[in-house]
């Protein structure tokens, strides 16, 4: 084999072994972040495709206090410290909307899934999301 | 030969460089990055205890000890730790009205050059007492009648029988009756709009369950009647 040809050879060589032994390692490796920040998982929905919704209810499920500091325009405060307060509020002045999208902080709490499982159960609605990323990459878009 | 020595290198370095990641990483060493928990219908909030280690030979300061839910309290007694010292990160959550399966996260910042985000995790499971199926009540008068009665089951969860003590509706826009489907275990509510009532716009009404369970706060349950 000439000189040109080998090391074209040998190259190709290396990167298939190196794309193996990656594929490997992605597959078994125990500390593979779960979170993929493009990835859109059932129920949940982009800030993009949330701001195209029609008639959308947001829904802040965090805390009271985190609310009093800054949240989305509009949003209502719902959450799990006082549910039926919350709710009993909401369903005092609820017009019948049918697409909501709850938030929390971010990526790590589960407060959004939680307030949005009980929406779903309540009102037996399946048009209702979770933002993904949460409020803080609803900042993030607003910068 | 040559060949061979560059195809096994390529093979294991990956690996080599991921090996790192597995190691015990100098800094904060948790006991337990991990609590379980089943509440029991009693309780109102749990109480965890997070103990650490600075296994690394240098002082580290914890900059930041940041829950990810308001429900979630972390204390810590002091932020600066010397080689070998032990501290508690001490957490309480409360419950509030949430139900079933909780994950609350509570993530360290520190100072140390490795390992200096640790994500602390309180999985409680929370049992559900009641089940009311459903708890909105919806006539959507352009396709069904006004005069159609629909119905809420409600269902005790745990072994103690419970007896429903008052319903009270906030207004007299509905009607209702109920009745016992199982001792103790089940009963439906059959809610009817009042006669005559007349929609324009939306009609409303809350109904209040007073249950004899013995935390009065939680045998309160709530469901809602809506015309439109």
């Amino acid at each position: 084999m000439q000189g040109p040809q080998k090391t074209i050879t040998q190259i190709f060589w290396i990167i298939l072994v190196s794309l193996l032994a990656s594929g490997a390692t992605y597959l078994i490796h125990p500390n593979l972040p779960a979170w993929d920040p493009l990835e859109i998982r059932e129920g949940e929905i982009s800030v993009a495709d949330a701001m195209a919704l029609e008639a959308v209810i947001w829904i802040d499920a965090r805390s009271e206090e985190e609310y009093n500091k800054g949240h989305i325009p509009g949003a209502i405060l719902i959450n799990e410290d006082d549910w039926d307060s919350y709710f009993g509020n909401f369903m005092a002045n609820w017009g019948g909307e049918t697409n909501f999208v709850v938030y929390c902080d971010n990526r790590l709490c589960d407060r959004s899934t939680h307030v949005a499982d009980r929406l779903k159960s309540s009102l037996e609605l399946e048009t209702i999301y979770e933002l993904k990323g949460g409020w803080q990459v609803w900042l993030q878009t607003q910068q | 030969m040559k060949r061979l020595v560059i195809l096994l290198s390529s093979l294991l370095l990956p690996f080599l460089v991921n090996a790192s990641d597995l190691k015990e990483t100098p800094g904060l060493q948790f006991q337990n990055q991990v609590i379980e928990h089943v509440a029991d219908v009693s309780e109102t909030d749990f109480k965890g205890v997070f103990e650490f280690t600075n296994t690394s030979k240098e002082t580290i300061e914890i900059l930041e000890v940041r829950p990810t839910c308001g429900c979630t309290i972390a204390k810590l007694d002091k932020k600066i730790y010397k080689p070998g010292e032990s501290g508690v990160i001490k957490t309480t959550f409360t419950y509030g009205s949430r139900e079933g399966k909780q994950t609350k996260i509570i993530v360290v910042s520190t100072d140390a050059k490795a390992n200096n985000r640790i994500k602390l995790t309180m999985k409680i499971d929370i049992p559900k007492i009641f089940k009311m199926t459903p708890s909105v009540l919806i006539w959507k008068t352009e396709t069904e009648s006004i005069n159609e009665t629909k119905t809420v089951l409600l269902e005790s969860l745990t072994s103690d029988p419970i007896i429903i003590e008052s319903i009270k509706p906030n207004n007299d826009n509905f009607s209702y009756t109920y009745e016992e489907i199982e001792a103790g275990k089940s009963y439906k509510i059959t809610v009817t709009p009042r006669s005559g009532l007349v929609v324009e716009g939306i009609i409303r009404s809350t109904f209040e369950v007073q249950t004899d369970f013995k935390n009065r706060a939680k045998g309160r349950l709530k469901f809602y009647a809506l015309a439109r």
